[in-house]
């Protein structure tokens, strides 16, 4: 890990708790349904599926994802 | 941390988004690079956002197909309308803070304990010269202090010792008058002698030859420490006697008490209420605390002859009645107390009551008379000075 990234923290991360997703560093919400969720970020494309999804917060880092996930694509 | 209480403070609104799709009117917000602190679902077509209020206006802005709803405002904006609505309550607490930090930082009164009422003029005027007086700011501490300091300096002839004691918005002032120096410290040549008959008890003597012992009885005028130093029988040297002597000296009071009593004093509280009269019942208009003793003056102003009716103007003041009957014994035993009282007023420093014996008792149609004999132990210390020329003339042959 680089001094700036430390500091920065300006990595893509992910983290998945017990039916919410939070997500950092991101770079655009592509598409938000409520099964599907289409998230582009520096290493890729990430799709959440899963039933009654929800954005809970909407930041320009960060986004909050609840509902219940049933898969977590990495394209 | 700092962070997280900055943005609690961060004006903010929540906002009703109701249509249909409503993910998309998100997306749109979120491609503005609106953040979106909270969505809460309600519906499949409505929604609960927080966002900032500096991004209110731009949100607005996109309501074409969805109703944008205004539900409440949060951070530092929702403290401001809540003080604005709040603001009369919030105005009148700090009014009644300030009135009460004023009211409190003045003097409302100013209690000097003594009995001395030149004293009590000269301390207020020269307690005024400092700025102590009744509706000027109090003091703290420190120059409290220094004025109790210049005043001890200004009137050390006077004053021993002074203390100015805050009590809420009243300055107590205790002082010490400065004793004159008594004759005690005299240069002038003289003798301690006895002020009454008594049976000498203590002597304390720092000048002068005792000339008494211990139980042996004193007539008034006896010499009890001599100015004359002896030696070999002849007056060495003439000094100004100084000490104390003590003695056991006996009084007889005759006392009288009532076995009644009744008295009827004025409080000084006084009021004007008006009252109707009807028959013999009274009706006072607005005395919500009537006296409960009183005497009053009255004046009709309305009456109809053949009517029993009145109105009435009434000169109240209040009284305090005190009244009591005792028995035989309790009489004797309160005339036995008055008689102590009477007899310990006199009394200073170590002087005390030695005994009483009752010696007559008579009881009388409205009291008892008592004849009561007291032993007392009391300074009987008194000085006599030593006359030059006889003190040449007579000196030789003392013994």
């Amino acid at each position: 890990m680089s001094i700036r990234s430390y500091f920065l923290e300006d990595d893509f991360k992910m983290i998945y708790l017990p039916n919410q997703i939070d997500i950092t560093n991101y770079q655009e919400i592509e598409s938000f349904e409520e099964t599907k969720i289409k998230i582009a970020s520096k290493e890729g494309e990430v799709v959440i599926t899963g039933k009654d999804l929800s954005i809970c917060k909407l930041l320009e880092e960060e986004v909050l994802i609840r509902g219940q996930v049933e898969k977590i694509e990495f394209r | 941390m700092k962070n997280e209480s900055i943005e609690a403070w961060k004006s903010k609104v929540k906002l009703l988004i109701r249509g249909k799709n409503v993910s998309r009117f998100l997306l749109r917000l979120h491609h503005a690079h609106i953040p979106i602190l909270e969505v809460q679902k309600k519906s499949k077509e409505e929604v609960f956002i927080i966002i900032y209020f500096k991004d209110y206006e731009f949100v607005q802005k996109q309501n074409t197909i969805y109703d944008i709803h205004l539900v409440e405002y949060g951070g530092f904006l929702k403290q401001k309308k809540l003080f604005w609505k709040n603001r009369f309550l919030f105005f009148f607490l700090l009014l009644g803070l300030l009135f009460l930090f004023f009211f409190s930082h003045l003097i409302f009164h100013i209690e000097i304990i003594t009995n001395d009422e030149k004293m009590r003029i000269e301390l207020l005027e020269e307690l005024k010269s400092y700025g102590i007086t009744k509706g000027k700011w109090k003091k703290n501490y420190d120059t409290l202090e220094k004025i109790k300091e210049e005043i001890l300096n200004t009137h050390k002839d006077t004053l021993e010792w002074i203390e100015i004691e805050t009590i809420g918005t009243t300055y107590r002032v205790r002082f010490e008058p400065r004793i004159e120096e008594t004759k005690e410290d005299s240069t002038v040549p003289r003798h301690l002698i006895a002020s009454k008959n008594a049976i000498l008890k203590k002597v304390e003597s720092s000048k002068g030859q005792v000339m008494k012992t211990l139980n042996e009885y004193v007539k008034k005028g006896d010499i009890i420490v001599s100015g004359y130093l002896f030696l070999n029988d002849q007056i060495e040297n003439t000094v100004s006697a100084t000490g104390h002597a003590y003695g056991e000296t006996w009084y007889e009071v005759d006392i009288f008490y009532p076995f009644g009593y009744y008295e009827k004093k004025q409080t000084g509280r006084k009021k004007k209420v008006y009252a109707f009269e009807f028959l013999s019942h009274r009706i006072e208009l607005f005395n919500f605390h009537p006296f409960y003793d009183k005497i009053e003056t009255r004046k009709v102003i309305l009456e109809k002859r053949g009517i029993p009716f009145r109105f009435l103007e009434l000169n109240q003041k209040e009284v305090e009645i005190t009244s009591y009957i005792q028995t035989e014994e309790e009489t004797a035993s309160a005339a036995i107390s008055l008689a102590i009282t009477k007899i310990e007023g006199t009394l200073e420093g170590e002087e005390k009551i030695l005994d009483y014996q009752i010696i007559q008792k008579k009881i009388e149609k409205d009291g008892v008379r008592l004849k009561i004999f007291f032993s007392v132990y009391e300074e009987i210390t008194d000085y006599l000075e030593i006359e030059p020329s006889r003190e040449e003339k007579d000196g030789q042959n003392i013994s």
